[in-house]
């Protein structure tokens, strides 16, 4: 094992290995092993493909509401999907540099990240083909003080 | 005529079987970092792209120096190519080759990464990266270092910017 060094694997090799783990490990594992791999976890191509459904974790921020949702549910937070912001979502879309290709939003996504989106990745100037998967729900924000 | 009249009706795909025969004489000689000599025919070699150009640009008469590749690795590389020469023979068969070709240790998944990727064998190359993909989804930080002997070398202020960066999702 002395000789293979998987943080200093070649960056295209990398690339092409971090394009397919997901979107989850993408934000939630891979930018935390390694400085090396955190550089190259941030490349557009690794985010042509963005899908913010799935997630079986939550992220350790979640804020006061959040956790109020999780408490509502029995503290059971992986049937819970907290929405995620707006500007969370734009951020995210914002790393494929307008090179995203698919997009799944998550559940209750605010009409501004759709716009955004078509801004961003030509959607209106019809420059590059999107699927948006788009799960509306409903009662989720009401329950929004 | 025979052979013309006989390449019009099956079309493109015998024509191309013909020339893969007529080619399977013609044989490279590849040297790995370790100074071992493979001999190879050029129909396995050409696809990796990296000797392809070679052979097209009259470089591979002598033997071809792979100086990134030894030979343990080039022997597997080799012998993927080989089973991939006429990739719609049975694709079944090819499948279960390739899933069991890279079921091997991660120094030997390594190798094979940095080899294809030196040698630009695009198949190779994505199912090698499939593979670590695969080992990496679900893993938290930790779990990835320990697999892969990856060292930590970030500061904890540094964990937390980038922590800051990618997990804000639900704050308020």
């Amino acid at each position: 094992m002395a000789r293979t060094k998987w943080e200093d694997l070649e960056e295209d090799c990398l690339l092409n290995v971090l394009t397919r783990v997901g979107t989850e490990s993408l934000l939630y594992d891979i930018p935390f092993v390694c400085k090396s791999w955190y550089r190259v976890s941030l490349d557009p191509s690794c985010w042509k493909i963005i899908n913010f459904q799935n997630f079986v974790r939550q992220a350790p921020l979640a804020s006061e509401y959040s956790r109020s949702l999780i408490n509502c549910n029995g503290g059971n937070a992986t049937t819970v999907m907290l929405p995620m912001s707006c500007e969370y979502l734009k951020s995210i879309i914002n790393r494929s540099r307008g090179n995203a290709t698919v997009v799944m939003l998550p559940f209750s996504c605010p009409n501004e990240v759709l716009r955004y989106l078509a801004n961003q990745c030509g959607l209106g100037r019809s420059v590059a083909p999107i699927k948006v998967g788009f799960v509306a729900c409903v009662g989720r924000r009401n329950t929004r003080k | 005529a025979i052979q013309s009249s006989r390449f019009s009706c099956v079309g493109f795909p015998l024509a191309y079987i013909f020339l893969a025969c007529k080619k399977k004489s013609m044989a490279l000689k590849l040297k790995s970092s370790d100074n071992k000599i493979f001999e190879v025919e050029e129909l396995v070699a050409v696809q990796s792209e990296t000797i392809k150009s070679l052979v097209e640009d009259g470089c591979a008469n002598n033997v071809i120096p792979l100086p990134n590749v030894d030979s343990k690795t080039l022997e597997l590389v080799l012998d993927w190519c080989k089973n991939h020469v006429d990739v719609k023979l049975d694709e079944e068969k090819l499948k279960e080759y390739e899933d069991k070709f890279i079921e091997v240790d991660l120094a030997v998944l390594y190798d094979l990464l940095m080899a294809a990727n030196y040698l630009n064998i695009k198949d190779l190359l994505n199912r090698a990266s499939q593979k670590v993909a695969d080992m990496l989804k679900g893993k938290k930080p930790e779990q990835i270092r320990e697999t892969f002997n990856i060292v930590n070398d970030f500061s904890p202020e540094e964990e937390e910017e980038i922590r800051k960066e990618n997990l804000w999702a639900f704050e308020e």
